[in-house]
């Protein structure tokens, strides 16, 4: 496809003609963004579709390592939100806001080192996640080189879009540049303040926080990220693209602008329902829960603002794939944003939590709201860059009907799933025991949907390449055209509404840049008032003086753990219900997790949860299962884990790890950190030649056995409590 | 490197540290929409709609569907 | 939440070839250029402008025709005036030594193809730097460089068809804008409440907080911290008119209000400072954000249509003024006693005055609401209001503007309304509400200063906090606001929301005729008599020619273009008689039958005969064509109310009319409408129309006025009413009643809330809690219930 690139490059300051600014929008940025999130929607979904197939197919993992469910997984999330989602809001922000703004982007290198610096990110990840660099930490796995990366490149982000701002030549800041602007803000709070963490290695760092309280952390960063990343900028981009495919303004710009405040301030504050029953203190919990209930309004209210739009435009809906593709986005929106409310109910999320219902709840969302709402924007985008139309409208249409199929078949079964598969774990029998007390009876009644679920999701993979197809022939239909002319009148700076002056004016000029100033000393402010009162505030979680720091060799073993990703299959946070603590034991306890760094409470039950596993069995059942796991529960769907009876557990690291521990208040002696090793390869010993009188010949140093002594380890300090009162 | 128990003990309380960002944060929206009411952004809540509608490039054509100002509304002055 | 938007005008349909610009219908002589048909010249100009800054799509999509071009130097006189540095000053909101900003308000926009238009200035006139519209305020900014005059923009403007509107009031007063300190106001309330209950609600929800004595303690110091701006900013406007109220020594709804904020204030405060208890920061921060909202709701209705205006607005900014047979132009306000202004045809007198030169045809349709200009010769006086047809005339002023008496009739004293504090509703209810409340915190302090004086501060405390009238207060400003919207959807845009309260009390109606009942154009025309042959004709036609009355227009009218018209020897005309012309030799005369002797027909319209050559030929009847479905509306108003009719016309109209009115009067001039309506003495709706009226629209409990567009100028009256709406005047009577009887409703259950509450109270086990979820809860359900109530009715009567 070839580019007509204009004789001479447009500077900024273009030929002012008859008081006009002539100026060039910049289009080639929106270009490399729109092909970034086209390759990374076709790879992330790919991969989800792999980890979909593992479900009833774990030799789907091909026996190697880098593709076990536990690493893909979260190469999955972090590429469909990050790369795909991630691209395509940056591919709608550079689109409109220079024509919200009416003028180019601020700078053209700023742009570039923006998109290869976030290409690069995504590389990185791409790579270590598969290695099992992680930090443990759902949606924010990635390790802290990349944190910091992403930080810069996030604020480079920022620059650019504030930079447009401040040079904008049309005077009102449309309420898409608001959603815009509080994305950059709060997603730039919330990855900092979650990214909190001690490194040790190149590639290795603890989490700040420990147990309830990086659980804590975690979801408020992982609700808001929901909120400020998927959400708020897709409603930005609504509120700029619907219009535009429609042709006809907003159904009610006053209730947009109503919609972008209420949610700013409520949204902020729903985190914590993700922790419902979790060992969260009560009253935060019922916090979450009233918040996420009250966001609904808003929530609502924005999407009937979009589908309104359409209102009288239901012949032009019915021909227009794009205006569908918006359709059903909106839809899935609404069905998103209501059902997560419901689901910060105790009750609903009594019976949802764990189960496969989140999954589905997630990909309605995700596949629904921003999937087609990026559809829809490429579908918009490409004849406009390429100057014709698009190659063929009934592709689009068949991408929409295969897309929209695609969607039914994922989320119908994993609601079915879900549903079933809870109320089997709460099933009792008259005499009081479980009915399927065996975990994995419930595992394979729900095996269909699995597949069921993959269908739905290949269904929406081929959608998508059918997409690619059609862009790529639009593409080669035109001609790119790298610089869109546009002309509009200079902004006077010294302007005023004719209108009484306000205080609130000599503090604030009308430029965007001092009200960012000011909200950052603001910042500044609110943090020194709260952080010097924690001096004073006695600990929320009781300690329990049973539990005592991991050994080396466990902490070793754990580290393993986190590698491997058991997290994303296995929970370890049994709920005070009667069904749980029959099934898995003494439910959690706050105290418990003091010296968990990060926390490994997991948000889906695949396979049973460990948290009471440490001593149900002996060392041996755990190194064959971990060998070949049929053999010991035969029909489980987990994948055998030869490598780590291959690979040394690392020694070198060991010392750094127990003093970085220390740094973050692990009780342990002082220069444990230069015992540790001995310490370890003691435990080691010891185990080995248990497993050696259990007929195992298997030597000290190899991964499987740092992992056995931290499965003997988990949950058990609990335990030596009950111990102690049977003595007395 | 503060001692470890005083940092301990902010991370045990590190709700307070959510808080505090929120809040602020919060604050920052309050200032963001005090300037915003203040500097008569919102003193026009149509014509914005409207305007986004044209893009000014030259020798582009304009769709704006003028049915879109809600007549429906006023169901004609009393039939 | 909508507020009632001016209507825009539904398109012209006309068979005939329409203006390609503005869409007038074209004579036969009409310019055709590129294929398009142009009516003149002027709209030839502004599409060649418009479609050669390739703008041309603005024709693609508009809703209708823009406004008609007026000639070119017709517009240059028209805003001649604004050279004057003095009246620039006053119109420029914004200037520096390169730039000026202006903003005009322009009536003739109306879909979104005007927005393009106007807010691409800069491509037609590059002088032109910006221009931003306003469209729900039909307003433009525009900045414009210093090489550019003021009254080039306008001109500029007007030459596209959007002549801006400037009057008098708008030199002298930059028209008010909406502070938008109550936007802030919520803001900060709205921004404290949502933050002060996340502080609170680890308290209510969940008991094991109690024991988290640290957090409880910060979250508290939050709140108190939360609740200064909310007491000592956001609030500030209830304490002022409590203050108010109390200094012109009545009871308003605001005194409770602000006894109940302060109260919730100190109560917490100390609860706070002294850590016994979690404090009620969120309650108080929430009765504040609700009661703001409740007004912001309000003042948003009111905001919709604030055409508040006084005689300065109908009269022109400048008139031109001979000095030493020199002309210059000259503000209207510094018109001196003894200035001698020239006044062009359909130019209003300023001021009264002796006509000095010219033959002057004053339609006096604006003051006395007749028909029939007055035809004045040099020597009479001629009064303020009236609007010269014709020729253009010299006026020697006897009185300066002011005190003219068109001004007069205007600033007199009875028409302003009494402003009683107590004749609205929520007053009169706060002011027994104010002395109960107050009543009922002595009683249970005297209760517990027996029974366990420890308790006294509590529930005294208690009393007032629940006793607040967050409900109540929002009771009416809602209910009134929905009314508001609701009637200007309906075409009845009331000036404020009192209005409705006023109407539900109507008993008589009293209406006015011309421009009421009936249309203000063209009415039907028929000829009866013997054939007129062409040769008659071409005389009617020249005779009529050269008359400005109305009824000569019309009969004009009736005859062909192709018709000669003849070379005029001798032309007179005798108002309220008829006209007298020799024509090539013929005597052509057309009048009453007094006027050319013959007997008059029993025919129950108005009749100009014909004769010529003193031969009687026939009669045209004019009959006054009335709005459709008047009649059948006026009787259904009938059953419910007394009709009255003032018509400042003959009686020719009375027989059609007598049936459907329990009083009649014809012939009436202004003074004798407002004293017809000043001797009523129950609640009397006057719908008229015109500044003739203006007087009885005041005396009238509610005066209504007519108008055929809202953009067209309206006395000040309580509300302005689009023609057709007088169809469904009943309903809409009806329709205010009911709103009224669902605000008093909702009184009703927000006094139950109140004495549930105060049942709490007294017994002294108020928690922060039980208020907490008290206070929000009435007045959402207060505001939810009026909001469905009205909205559910409105359903019904307009459908």
């Amino acid at each position: 496809m070839s580019t007509t690139t204009l004789a001479n490059p447009p500077e900024e300051k273009g030929t002012v003609n008859n008081g006009l600014d002539t100026f060039y929008y910049d289009n080639s940025i929106v270009r490399l963004f729109l092909i970034a999130t086209t390759v990374f929607g076709v790879v992330g979904m790919s991969v989800g579709l792999l980890a979909a197939c593992q479900f009833f197919w774990p030799e789907l993992n091909f026996g190697i390592q880098y593709t076990t469910f536990g690493r893909i997984r979260p190469l999955h999330t972090n590429a469909v939100i990050f790369a795909f989602v991630g691209n395509g809001i940056f591919m709608g922000v550079y689109y409109s806001l220079q024509r919200l703004c009416k003028a180019r982007m601020f700078s053209d290198l700023l742009s570039r080192i923006h998109f290869w610096g976030w290409q690069l990110i995504i590389l990185a990840a791409a790579i270590t996640l598969p290695l099992g660099y992680t930090s443990g930490k759902e949606y924010a796995e990635l390790e802290w080189p990349i944190d910091i990366a992403i930080a810069i490149i996030w604020v480079v982000f920022g620059i650019n879009m504030f930079g447009t701002i401040l040079k904008r030549r049309e005077r009102h800041l449309y309420v898409a540049i608001w959603f815009f602007i509080a994305t950059f803000v709060t997603v730039a709070m919330l990855h900092i303040v979650n990214s909190f963490e001690l490194p040790i290695s190149f590639m290795k760092s603890y989490s700040w926080y420990a147990g309830v309280q990086d659980a804590l952390v975690q979801w408020w960063y992982g609700h808001n990220a929901v909120a400020f990343f998927l959400t708020t900028p897709y409603l930005g981009l609504m509120y700029y693209f619907i219009p535009k495919a429609a042709n006809r303004p907003v159904y009610s710009y006053r209730l947009s602008i109503i919609h972008f405040w209420a949610l700013i301030f409520i949204y902020i504050w729903a985190g914590p329902h993700h922790l419902l029953y979790n060992s969260l203190p009560n009253w935060a919990q019922s916090l979450g829960t009233v918040f996420s209930i009250m966001l609904i309004a808003p929530s609502w209210g924005g999407m009937l603002n979009g589908l309104l739009t359409l209102r009288g435009a239901w012949d032009r809906v019915r021909e227009d794939p794009i205006l569908k593709f918006m359709v059903v986005a909106v839809t899935c929106y609404g069905m998103a944003t209501f059902e997560g409310p419901m689901l910060s109910l105790k009750n609903f999320n009594a019976i949802a939590h764990f189960t496969d219902w989140i999954v589905a709840h997630v990909h309605v969302g995700g596949l629904g709201w921003n999937g087609f709402m990026t559809f829809a924007m490429l579908y918009y985008l490409i004849p406009k860059l390429y100057g014709t139309e698009l190659f063929s409208k009934k592709l689009a249409n068949v991408h929409f009907w295969i897309g929209t199929m695609g969607i039914i078949f994922y989320t119908l079964p994993m609601y079915w799933a879900g549903f079933v598969q809870s109320l089997m774990w709460k099933q009792f029998a008259p005499e009081g025991t479980l009915v399927y007390s065996n975990f994995l009876e419930t595992v394979t009644q729900i095996m269909p949907m699995y597949m069921l679920r993959a269908f739905g999701g290949a269904l929406y993979l081929t959608g998508v390449f059918v997409m690619v197809y059609n862009l790529i022939k639009t593409a080669q239909a035109g001609t790119f055209i790298s610089e869109t002319k546009a002309e509009a009148a200079p902004l006077t700076k010294n302007y005023r509404p004719a209108k009484s002056e306000h205080w609130h004016r000599r503090i604030f000029e009308w430029r965007p840049v001092t009200l960012l100033v000011w909200s950052l000393v603001a910042v500044a402010i609110g943090g020194i008032i709260e952080i010097v009162p924690t001096f004073l505030v006695q600990s929320n979680v009781p300690t329990i003086t049973s539990v005592k720091p991991y050994t080396a060799l466990e902490l070793n073993g754990r580290d393993i753990y986190v590698r491997e990703g058991c997290y994303t299959c296995h929970s370890q946070m049994v709920r005070p219900f009667r069904s749980e603590t029959e099934r898995y034991g003494e439910y959690a306890k706050a105290g418990e997790f003091v010296y968990d760094h990060p926390f490994q409470w997991g948000s889906k039950r695949t396979g049973p949860d460990l948290l009471r596993v440490g001593g149900k069995y002996p060392n041996s059942w755990h190194y064959y299962h971990m060998l070949d796991p049929v053999s010991m529960s035969p029909g489980s769907i987990m994948p055998p884990y030869p490598w780590l009876f291959e690979q040394t557990w690392e020694k070198e690291l060991l010392p750094k790890k127990i003093s970085a521990m220390q740094t973050l208040g692990v009780p342990y002696a002082e220069g444990f950190q230069d015992e540790a090793v001995a310490d370890a390869e003691l435990q080691a010993q010891y185990i080995s030649d248990d497993l050696a009188a259990q007929g195992v010949r298997v030597v000290p140093d190899k991964e499987i056995v740092a992992l056995i002594a931290y499965l003997q380890r988990v949950g058990t300090d609990i335990k030596k409590i009950d111990e102690t009162k049977n003595d007395q | 490197m503060a001692h470890p128990r005083n940092l301990a003990l902010i991370i045990m309380s590190v709700i307070i540290v959510l808080i505090g960002f929120s809040i602020t944060v919060a604050i920052g929206f309050l200032l963001a929409f005090i300037w915003a009411s203040g500097s008569g952004q919102y003193d026009d809540d149509y014509t914005p709609s409207v305007r986004i509608l044209f893009d000014d490039e030259p020798n582009q054509t304009l769709y704006v569907n003028n049915d879109s100002r809600k007549p429906a509304r006023r169901k004609g002055n009393g039939k | 939440m909508g507020v009632p938007e001016y209507k825009t005008p539904t398109a012209r349909t006309s068979p005939e070839i329409l203006c390609h610009h503005c869409g007038t219908p074209c004579e036969e002589d009409h310019i055709a250029y590129e294929d398009k048909d142009f009516c003149c010249h002027g709209c030839r100009a502004v599409y060649e402008l418009i479609e050669g800054s390739n703008l041309g799509v603005y024709y693609q999509n508009r809703e209708l025709y823009a406004g008609k071009v007026a000639g070119k130097e017709e517009i240059d006189r028209k805003y001649a005036f604004l050279d004057q540095e003095e009246v620039s000053a006053g119109l420029l909101h914004y200037a520096d030594d390169n730039q000026s900003a202006v903003r005009f308000a322009l009536p003739g926009i109306h879909c979104s193809s005007c927005i393009y238009l106007l807010e691409h200035l800069p491509k037609l006139e590059s002088r032109i730097f910006n221009a931003e519209v306003n469209f729900l305020r039909k307003e433009i900014t525009i900045l414009f460089s210093k090489e550019m005059t003021l009254r080039e923009v306008a001109v500029t403007l007007a030459t596209l068809g959007y002549p801006p509107a400037i009057h008098l009031d708008s030199v002298e007063t930059t028209q008010p804008r909406k502070s938008n300190k109550q936007a802030l106001r919520i803001a900060v309330a709205g921004f404290c409440f949502g933050n002060s209950m996340l502080m609170s609600l680890p308290e209510y929800l969940d008991s094991t907080f109690q024991a988290e004595a640290a957090f409880r303690n910060l979250f508290g110091w939050i709140n108190l911290f939360l609740s200064v701006p909310v007491v000592f900013y956001a609030a500030q406007e209830y304490y002022k008119s409590a203050w108010r109220s109390i200094r012109h020594g009545y009871l308003n709804i605001d005194i409770p209000i602000t006894l109940g904020i302060f109260t919730l204030f100190l109560r917490s405060g100390y609860e706070i400072l002294w850590a016994t208890g979690p404090g009620y920061v969120d309650s108080l921060a929430g009765l504040v954000f609700f009661l703001l909202l409740g007004k912001w709701y309000q003042s948003k209705s009111y905001e919709a249509l604030s055409f508040e205006r006084d005689y300065k607005s109908y009269f022109p900014v400048s008139v031109t003024r001979v000095v030493s047979s020199r002309e210059e132009q000259v503000l209207v306000r510094d018109l001196m006693p003894g200035d001698c202004i020239v006044l062009h045809n359909q130019e209003l007198i300023p001021a009264d005055g002796i006509l000095q030169c010219g033959n002057a045809r004053i339609d006096y349709s604006f003051v006395t609401g007749e028909a029939d200009p007055i035809l004045v010769s040099p020597g009479e006086r001629v009064y303020a209001g009236g609007r010269q047809l014709g020729g253009q005339i010299e006026v020697s002023l006897e009185k300066a503007v002011n005190t003219s008496k068109l001004t007069q009739l205007w600033n007199n004293q009875t028409f302003t309304k009494s402003a009683n504090p107590y004749d609205n509703l929520i007053d009169k209810v706060s002011k027994y509400f104010t002395v109960v409340i107050l009543m009922l915190a002595l009683g249970t302090g005297i209760y517990w200063s027996i029974a366990d004086p420890t308790k006294i501060w509590d529930a005294v405390a208690s009393v007032l906090i629940v006793a607040c009238p967050c409900a109540l207060a929002l009771a009416l400003p809602f209910g009134l606001g929905h009314g508001m919207r609701l009637l200007g959807y309906q075409g009845v845009y009331l000036k404020n929301a009192g209005v409705i309260e006023q109407m539900a009390k109507t008993e008589t109606i009293v209406f006015d005729k011309t421009g009421t009942l009936t249309k203000n154009n063209p009415s039907k025309v028929s000829y009866q008599g013997s054939d007129l042959t062409l040769t008659q004709r071409s005389l009617l036609k020249t005779a009529c020619a050269n008359s400005a009355h109305p009824i000569s227009r019309l009969i004009l009218g009736t005859i062909e273009d192709k018709v000669e018209k003849l070379p005029i020897t001798e032309f007179n005309e005798q108002v309220g008689k008829g006209l007298r012309a020799e024509i090539a030799g013929h005597v052509v005369k057309v009048g009453s039958s007094a006027w050319i002797n013959q007997a008059a027909n029993n025919v129950p319209e108005t009749t100009a005969y014909v004769e010529i050559d003193g031969v009687f030929i026939g009669f045209y009847s004019i009959k006054a064509e009335y709005r459709e479905g008047i009649f059948s509306e006026l009787s259904h108003l009938q059953e419910d109310y007394r009709l009255c009719l003032l018509s400042g016309d003959n009686v020719s109209e009375a027989v059609t009319l007598a049936p459907y009115f329990d009083q009649l009067a014809f012939n009436q001039k202004p003074e004798e409408k407002l004293s017809f309506l000043q001797k009523l003495q129950d609640h009397t709706l006057m719908i008229g129309d015109g500044l003739n009226d203006a007087g009885a629209l005041k005396s009238a409990s509610v005066g209504f006025a007519v108008c055929e567009d809202i953009h067209q100028f309206s006395p000040a009256c309580d509300a302005l009413v689009e023609a057709d709406s007088l169809r469904q005047m009943g309903t809409i009577l009806r329709f205010s009643k009911t709103v009224m009887n669902v605000i008093v409703a909702a009184f009703v259950i927000s006094f139950c809330y109140n004495i549930v509450g105060l049942s709490f109270a007294i017994s002294g086990h108020l928690t922060p809690v039980v208020s907490a979820i008290l206070m929000p809860v009435s007045s959402v359900t207060v505001v939810a219930f009026i909001t469905l109530a009205i909205n559910g009715v409105s359903k019904k009567y307009f459908q």
